[in-house]
């Protein structure tokens, strides 16, 4: 096999001893055994024998196939998180509802899971509100049209106040339990049981952390964690800007400690069938030049806008406040209005026709299992 | 270049081969490029020998030169035009996507990068029914998205969408590593004949996006990541040229001196695309955010390209595109 001993991630050193030995590409070192190539490049046996189940544990399928070549599978099938577009569409997309009609309408169904959805703002809009209303939102269970899962909360800033959990989360139960009188269709005792305020605030894991340092361990050890945990369907980071915005002199280690951040989210996502929700902080952009003006924009800078697949900014117009769909990979730009009450997040009961014109009513990635179940009757609750 | 062994050539026998390595000669490059009468004083092997196992290697080694007219009657029957589904863009790129060159798209947040390739993706699978491998690095890959467009572009039976769907492969990478061994094993995978990737032929790759994967890696005390990029660009280029495949990249923006915008990874990365675009949002909606309530007009899904670089064309032309339900037109 013609692949490069390069690509393989070993540590510069061996890299070097093994370049300098004349070992470059895989089918150099393929027959070699582990003492030879301990003697040859001068490392232990153990060493050696550790870089080469990396190299043929990597390139195994190649190797292997050459004696069954009966098998019609692709090399690039082996490849993990590999699937073809059928195979995707064969699962539908799953939402975490927020209780606002509208911003679900925005967002698709809901916030995504296996996606990294991201919520922008100035203080006091409401971010760690709808962060709170999510956290409550992804534990309904899926009688009811939810996901039934648990949440992850990272909390930077102390703002996580469990008062305003209560508040919601009875909301929420209240809800439910109100639709379960109403439909009759099913039984109304098993949910009343299993979904309450009790069962609610357990299935939230707190974790609260001062520092950067503390945020990237967290994120580290949240695989393992979510192997004990298998329930959890969302992991909510609140907010990820603070520890990255002061304490910082190196922006460029910033930006690749952020990166790399960003990679480990999006596997944790993705291999945790699970949505990832950001709060992020706004600052200002300076005009660069005339005809510019200084406008707010997301913090942490240009790179990391590329991070989260879905980016919300929540913005105030007039007395009323508003989430702008900044980037979204299957909706367009709109604007809708939304509201926080005791309850939580909800739509904004008087709308003019204007607004209404402004949100695209089709959300044609639900599925049509998603919407018979009712996410738009479950939504309704006014207070 | 690959470490001498038995069988390279007749000549190079298992005591050969030791008296070679005794001496630090070990690889390909280091029998040629060292003097026939060193290696043999210093080996003592025979000056014949040395000199016969130069001349082997370097027959087996070295590029073979070819008549330009040969070259033109090879990329004619071998080099196809891969339309992207806008007619204004295929115009930008004098007509679509080529096999065996690297495409680069850049652009700020929302530009349409991923759009875009989801868009060329859906057209190559549907017009020419040729197999798309698309590298995913920030979970943008959305397949409800693709669906619709599907939709939106003709009423689809139940099996078309079968095939299409099952034309475009999509792998999720998270690292620079996971990213090298998936083209690795696709280069494999065309490799073998017995492979199924080759009975349906492959006419486009994919990665959205490489800056993702290479930026973590690259600077600080990290000596390696530059090697790491520059051996991506490296296999992407090989991809392409040996396998007549279009590559297609996205890379981001960053803000550089002034305010202005420049493509991220740097001048060494800016030589690895052939062709490199730059898609802009139209200057009003950049990044503002003041409240506009009927901003529901055609001029938010608008976006313009621009040619940044071309081995073929005039730079610096611009076009428009429009983000629609039936993906980029």
């Amino acid at each position: 096999m013609q692949r490069e001993l390069g690509s393989f991630p070993l540590t510069p050193g061996v890299r070097q001893k093994l370049h300098s030995a004349g070992f470059l590409l895989v089918e150099d070192i393929i027959q070699v055994t582990p003492e030879e190539l301990g003697r040859e490049i001068g490392i232990t046996s153990e060493e050696a024998h550790d870089i080469l189940t990396l190299i043929t544990g990597a390139t195994k399928p190649t190797s292997a196939s050459g004696a069954v070549p009966t098998d019609p599978t692709m090399h690039l099938e082996r490849v993990p998180g590999h699937m073809t577009l059928s195979e995707m569409l064969q699962e539908p997309q799953q939402f975490i509802v927020t209780f606002s009609e509208r911003l679900d309408g925005m967002l698709g169904g809901g916030v995504p899971l296996t996606k990294i959805t991201e919520f922008c703002g100035t203080p006091g809009i409401g971010k760690t509100q709808i962060c709170i209303q999510l956290a409550v939102d992804v534990q309904i269970p899926e009688c009811f049209g939810g996901v039934s899962g648990e949440t992850v909360y990272v909390d930077t800033e102390g703002t996580f106040i469990v008062d305003r959990v209560k508040d919601i989360a009875t909301a929420a139960v209240d809800h439910c339990h109100q639709m379960a009188a109403v439909e009759a269709g099913h039984n109304p005792q098993d949910t009343t049981e299993t979904f309450t305020l009790v069962s609610i605030l357990r299935g939230i894991h707190y974790f609260r952390c001062r520092d950067y340092v503390e945020l990237i361990a967290i994120i580290h050890m949240l695989p393992k964690f979510l192997k004990e945990h298998t329930r959890v369907r969302l992991v909510v980071v609140d907010s990820i800007a603070s520890p990255f915005r002061h304490h910082f002199d190196d922006y460029s280690l910033r930006t690749r400690v952020l990166g790399h951040m960003a990679q480990d989210l999006s596997r944790i996502a993705n291999e945790h069938l699970l949505a990832v929700v950001l709060t992020n902080q706004m600052t200002t952009k300076l005009a660069a030049g005339e005809g510019q003006r200084s406008h707010l924009v997301p913090a942490l800078g240009e790179s990391w806008g590329h991070v989260a697949g879905v980016r919300v900014v929540l913005n105030w117009e007039g007395q009323q406040r508003c989430a702008l769909l900044l980037k979204s990979p299957s909706r367009q730009q709109v604007i809708v209005p939304f509201q926080i009450t005791t309850g939580g997040i909800r739509d904004v009961c008087s709308v003019s026709a204007t607004q209404r014109h402004v949100t695209s009513p089709t959300p044609a990635s639900v599925s049509s299992k998603d919407t018979s179940q009712g996410p738009t009757k479950r939504r309704r609750l006014d207070t | 270049m690959p470490r001498l062994r038995i069988g390279l050539c007749p000549t190079l026998t298992q005591i050969v081969l030791e008296k070679l390595s005794r001496i630090g000669v070990h690889d390909v490059v280091d029998i040629l490029t060292t003097d026939a009468v060193e290696v043999s004083q210093k080996a003592k092997v025979s000056y014949k020998d040395v000199l016969s196992i130069q001349r082997v290697l370097l027959a087996q080694y070295s590029a073979f030169p070819m008549n330009a007219a040969d070259f033109y009657v090879d990329v004619m029957s071998s080099v196809a035009i891969l339309s992207t589904g806008s007619s204004n863009i295929d115009q930008l790129l004098d007509g679509g996507l080529y096999t065996a060159e690297v495409t680069e798209v850049v652009g700020p947040v929302a530009s349409g990068k991923t759009q875009l390739c989801l868009s060329i993706a859906l057209s190559v699978a549907m017009e020419t029914r040729q197999t798309v491998v698309y590298f995913d690095t920030g979970s943008s890959f959305d397949s409800g998205r693709l669906q619709d467009m599907m939709e939106a572009r003709q009423k689809p039976l139940t099996q078309t969408v079968e095939m299409i769907g099952s034309l475009i492969r999509c792998c999720k990478v998270y690292s620079v590593f996971e990213l090298l061994s998936g083209l690795e094993t696709l280069k494999a995978s065309l490799d073998d004949q017995t492979d199924k990737l080759c009975s349906t032929s492959l006419k486009l790759v994919i990665v959205d996006c490489v800056a993702a994967v290479i930026s973590p890696v690259l600077g600080g005390f990290q000596t390696d990541g530059h090697a790491y990029m520059m051996h991506i660009s490296r296999v992407l280029k090989t991809l392409a040229v040996e396998y007549s495949v279009a590559v297609l990249i996205t890379n981001n923006v960053v803000y550089g001196d002034g305010g202005a915008t420049r493509p991220a990874m740097g001048k060494t990365w800016s030589h690895v695309p052939n062709t490199r675009v730059e898609l802009l949002k139209p200057l009003d909606s950049v990044g503002e955010l003041t409240p506009r309530p009927q901003s529901h007009t055609d001029s938010d899904h608008q976006r313009h390209a621009i040619l940044l670089k071309s081995d073929r064309l005039q730079t610096n032309v611009s076009t428009t595109f429009v983000i629609s339900d039936y993906g980029v037109q």
